[in-house]
């Protein structure tokens, strides 16, 4: 993973004595630019170049940035890594990028003819791969005019590799093909080259050959972004129009945004206004990542840095909004697209009257993170709460991890559900975010109901394609495309409800293909759908975090799931318990839960008193963990086995 | 404290289900008298050197290992001897002195001279089982013989005796178990007690089998021998004055009432627990540490919890308020009497004696608990309640189910 990425991030710094260091080095750092002298006048837009690094998961993206970085002298070679390293445990346990981020190198190109060089200002904005964060992909590619495409030479194109090479198509960037890792031993260069040709029609001769762990083809990759990615578009006479990328919160700093600066100029002193909200600010510094933030005091035109302008929260920027001078109006730029919630989950805390505790962690995480949304609710079950609101099932993990991990919030999350729409008789509509909201006997009749839906790529070895149409079929997909891509490879498209995907899907796809096949989608609208919700009652009363709206067709089996699932995690009560689930007033699967008989300490003298007092407070702490529900104790271990996917 | 246990520890050889303090003799040991002579020794020391002398005489004395009925008499006179030197022993009311007695250990003149010289009258008798295979299969040192002819010597000698069964032991059917009963019944004792049997980790028990899983009856079983012995006994003549126990009216153990009243008691030996002064304070299970303990307490050093550090004697600090609220809820439900409310309001305040209501009031309606009035009987009005008790057997049979729930509110 690239440790420069890091270098910009500030999460929580109040609960990370690290911050304190950062801050110290981030301000000497912005002192001494002066001192290094960056004069950024000095690069027209013509010596300037914009590009991005895309690649499916663990083809080596953040290594070929840590490479680039290190061949300009931006981070210094094998230093840096851990002291600098302030990175996302979950980015570290998980090899994924969460964030954006950007860095400005300077690359001197030697002309073989006179041997003459000449400076060029590279920007690498870095995306995270996943598809749950797409949307800071397209960000990202908006400021570029160009990617470094990166495969991994053992593994060929995978699905994210498909994802992210329409993506950048779409978006009309040059692309320049990476086969990375040729020096491994199954490293099969012109097998991806000729998948490359057939997949994207990029030519073979074009594909640059590297390894980043051996520095082999390194040299040829920045010359080859100076050649063949025009540099940007924007015109410096124009009235200053700048694209927001990203944003986050600094403890000292307050918002620190980061943008690209399309036409005109911005410097330290101007007043500056949001296309998006309208607000005016002062700019109290900008300058270049370089990785760090330094101090250049302007920006101009194709140039890409930070901005410090007073903003009170990260919600103020919104990433795609357009910064101009105050008093000259201009036309936004394209780019602004709200973070769209794909999936919702319920967020409480573990132990119910804990609410406090997880409403300040939720502040700070949501301040850093400005693609989740989180409304209170209130479930009979869990107390108070929260409804999030996330761009797919690994923003939602990595959101909650990181809640746990980083503020220490114990909580629970309620199975990931995903947005429809509901259309009742008199022509009212109800979106539904939370099944339980969803009446179970409406008084008016649903007449339509719509479910969002996705289009799957999924790229797997040739002999797995018959145990993922099954799969695909199972979880009502619409196949819409099948070919190979080469000999041993299979490309499928299937258009799939989300709700499916959600669940589990890409677990069962992992191990059905033992790892071998990759899986990417892309949100393709709403379709109607014969859609149902099944409660789930215990003796008679709905327990609501439990219920759940579910295809009719699938209702009986996802009905008797749950109640299987409850009675293994449920204790006998002094009483026999009834476990039902339900489509309306219509019953699909019962089970009963026997009353508990005995539970008694046979004898109980004078020296057993403590041992007794003992065990008994151990079932007290065991009860006080339980929710009651009606009559029924349901252990908080039970909610957490329950909902856990 | 008007009540004392003295514990001794010498067993033949320890029963399969045992993790009590015990000194395993063996069959036939040489230096058995010597080693037990030496304990008595510390435990006389320990008595007379006890620095809470009882204000009032003592009413009980409980002699339990163990086996005691192992200790020859002249030794368990120097223990009664101390004791009243210590304490004194009531004159007001009768004395109990209590022992526990194991069949095939003792034999009929050591019965006599246990009641004519020691004042020992009430016995305890281990009988556990009536069927030769599971004493054999429990490790226990007699035969069933034994048992009739144990019986028939205290029969004999003694009305207030009580007999000591095992209830869920391996193999145990409900058909087996109602034997037992039956034979029980039979024997006529003025008391009985039912100990269901718990497995312990680290005994041989706790080795071989696992809580409700075959040759052990299942919970749901257990809980049919539990009913089954509240119906048969209680049919019987005997009163089911708490969950373990039985007796003949007149016959309760009026020792053993004293640890479910929560009042405090000495005592002295082994491992064994005083309450004392609002303190709980356990001996160490090791006889070296308790001997060290007994050494410092005769050699007049404060015995304080630090001053006892290494010696594995444990040293609880006085009960707290809270302390004491849960151990007399734990305690108080016990009893077929039930926990006395309006004590409860005097001793712990009008909110708390509220809210205790209120969570016994839950389980009314499932017939696990019954609020009684004055003249004990059952009145559906809280107003007018006086106890809350337990229901005989449901009730009892969830009573950790209800007390740990009371635990949760009060």
């Amino acid at each position: 993973m690239a440790a420069w990425r890091a270098l910009h991030r500030r999460f929580a710094p109040t609960i990370r004595p690290a911050a304190f260091v950062w801050s110290a080095r981030w301000s000497s750092n912005a002192a001494s630019a002066a001192a290094k002298n960056i004069d950024l006048s000095k690069f027209p837009v013509s010596l300037i170049r914009n590009f991005s690094i895309i690649a499916h998961i663990d083809h080596g993206k953040s290594t070929l940035a840590d490479r680039l970085l290190e061949l300009t002298g931006t981070i210094q070679k094998g230093k840096g890594q851990p002291q600098y390293l302030d990175k996302l445990q979950v980015e570290r346990e998980r090899g994924i990028t969460v964030k954006a981020q950007t860095a400005t190198m300077f690359y001197d190109l030697k002309n073989e003819d006179d041997g003459s060089s000449e400076q060029y200002l590279l920007n690498l904005i870095d995306t995270p791969g996943h598809v749950d964060f797409s949307y800071e992909v397209s960000r990202s590619l908006a400021a570029c005019q160009g990617v470094l495409l990166v495969v991994d030479a053992t593994q060929g194109i995978q699905a994210q590799t498909v994802a992210n090479f329409y993506l950048a198509f779409e978006a009309n960037l040059t692309i320049i093909p990476v086969i990375n890792k040729i020096d491994q031993a199954t490293a099969d260069p012109e097998r991806v080259k000729a998948q490359l040709k057939t997949m994207f029609d990029l030519e073979p001769e074009d594909a640059l050959l590297t390894s980043a762990k051996t520095g082999q083809g390194l040299s040829e990759v920045l010359p080859a972004v100076i050649k063949r990615i025009p540099p940007p578009t924007g015109r410096c006479h124009l009235p200053l129009r700048m694209l927001i990328l990203d944003s986050y919160f600094d403890e000292y700093r307050g918002v620190i945004c980061n943008g690209a600066v399309v036409d005109g100029s911005i410097k330290k002193g101007d007043r500056i206004a949001s296309v998006a909200t309208g607000q005016t600010y002062d700019v109290l510094d900008t300058g270049i990542l370089h990785p760090e933030l330094t101090s250049t005091g302007m920006l101009q035109t194709g140039q890409v840095g930070y901005l410090i302008a007073g903003l009170k929260a990260t919600q103020e920027a919104r990433v795609g909004d357009t910064m101009h001078h105050a008093n000259v109006s201009v036309e936004a730029l394209p780019g602004f697209k709200p973070a769209k919630h794909m999936v919702f989950a319920g967020i409480y805390p573990a132990d119910g009257s804990d609410f406090e505790a997880l409403a300040q962690a939720m502040e700070r995480l949501t301040c850093n993170d400005a693609s989740v949304s989180a409304t209170k609710e209130t479930s009979a079950a869990l107390g108070i709460g929260f409804r999030c609101g996330f761009l797919g099932l690994l923003h939602m993990d990595v959101f909650h991890q990181r809640l746990e991990q980083e503020f220490g919030a114990q909580v629970i999350a309620t199975a990931p559900t995903v947005p429809y729409i509901f259309e009742f008789q008199d022509g009212s509509k109800l979106n539904v975010q939370n099944p339980a909201l969803l009446p179970s006997q409406p008084a008016q009749k649903i007449v339509s109901a719509m479910e969002p839906v996705v289009v799957a790529t999924i790229i797997t070895p040739s002999e797995h394609v018959g145990a993922l149409i099954t799969l695909c079929s199972d979880r009502r997909g619409e196949q819409l495309e099948f070919s190979y891509i080469d000999s041993q490879r299979a490309l499928l498209k299937y258009r799939l409800p989300l709700r499916e995907v959600v669940v589990d899907f890409y677990s069962v796809l992992k191990s059905i293909t033992s790892g071998y096949a990759s899986f990417d989608y892309d949100d393709d609208g709403y379709q109607e759908a014969d859609l149902v919700k099944v409660d789930v009652l215990l003796n008679g009363q709905a327990v609501d975090a439990l219920s759940t709206i579910v295809h009719q067709a699938k209702s009986v089996r996802t009905g008797r799931e749950i109640v299987d699932k409850l009675k293994k995690v449920l204790d006998r009560q002094m009483f026999e318990v009834t476990i039902q689930a339900a489509v309306g007033s219509k019953v699909i699967a019962r089970e009963s839960i026997s009353a508990l008989r005995k539970n008694v300490l046979a004898k109980c003298y004078g020296g057993d008193v403590t041992r007794k007092r003992k065990l008994l407070d151990k079932q007290k702490e065991g009860k006080k963990r339980m929710k009651r529900f009606g009559s029924v104790d349901i252990p908080q271990e039970a909610f957490h086995d329950l909902l856990k996917q | 404290p008007t009540a004392a246990y003295v514990h001794l520890p010498f067993c033949k050889r320890r029963c399969h289900y045992c993790d009590f303090p015990i000194v395993a003799l063996g069959e036939s040991s040489s230096n058995a008298g010597s080693t037990m002579e030496s304990y008595v020794d510390l435990v006389c020391q320990e008595i007379a050197a006890e620095r809470s002398p009882s204000r009032g005489a003592l009413q009980t004395v409980f002699f339990g290992g163990g086996t005691p009925s192992l200790i020859p008499i002249p030794l368990l006179q120097r223990i009664i001897q101390a004791l009243e030197a210590k304490h004194g022993f009531s004159r007001d009311a009768p004395m109990e002195i209590s022992m526990e007695m194991d069949p095939g250990t003792f034999s009929r003149d050591y019965l006599t001279e246990a009641i004519q010289s020691c004042g020992i009258n009430r016995v305890s008798l281990g009988v556990q089982a009536f069927d030769d295979d599971l004493l054999k299969l429990c490790g226990r040192s007699h035969c069933l013989d034994d048992v009739f002819q144990s019986i028939e010597w205290i029969k004999d000698s003694l009305q207030n005796w009580s007999l000591d069964l095992i209830s869920s032991l391996p193999h145990h059917t409900l058909a087996s178990w109602r034997k037992s009963l039956e034979q029980a019944i039979a024997a006529s004792p003025a008391h009985v007690s039912i100990y269901d049997l718990q497995i312990e980790q680290g005994t041989k028990f706790g080795n071989l089998y696992k809580p409700g899983m075959d040759p052990l009856p299942s919970d749901d079983d257990s809980a049919e021998f539990f009913k089954l012995g509240s119906s048969m006994l209680r049919e019987a003549g005997y009163d089911h004055y708490e969950i373990s126990n039985y007796a003949r009216k007149g016959f309760q153990c009026r020792h053993n009432l004293v640890y479910w009243k929560n009042q405090g008691y000495y005592a002295y030996g082994l491992g064994s627990t005083s309450f004392v002064d609002g303190k709980r304070v356990k001996r160490s299970k090791r006889m070296r540490e308790y001997a060290k303990f007994v050494e410092a307490l005769a050699a007049g050093s404060p015995v304080l919890p630090e001053s006892l550090e290494g010696s594995r004697t444990e040293a609880v600090l006085p009960e707290s308020v809270e302390d004491r609220i849960l151990d007399t809820v734990m305690l108080a439900l016990r009893l077929a009497e039930g926990i006395d409310l309006r004590r409860f309001e005097a001793e712990f305040g009008s909110e708390l004696a509220g809210i205790l209501c209120d969570g016994l009031a839950e389980f009314v309606a499932s017939g696990n608990v019954v609020f009684l009035d004055a003249s004990r009987e059952c009145t559906a009005e809280r107003a007018g309640a006086v106890y809350g008790r337990l229901t005989d057997p449901n009730g009892f049979l969830v009573s950790n189910e209800i007390i740990s729930r009371l635990f949760c509110l009060v």
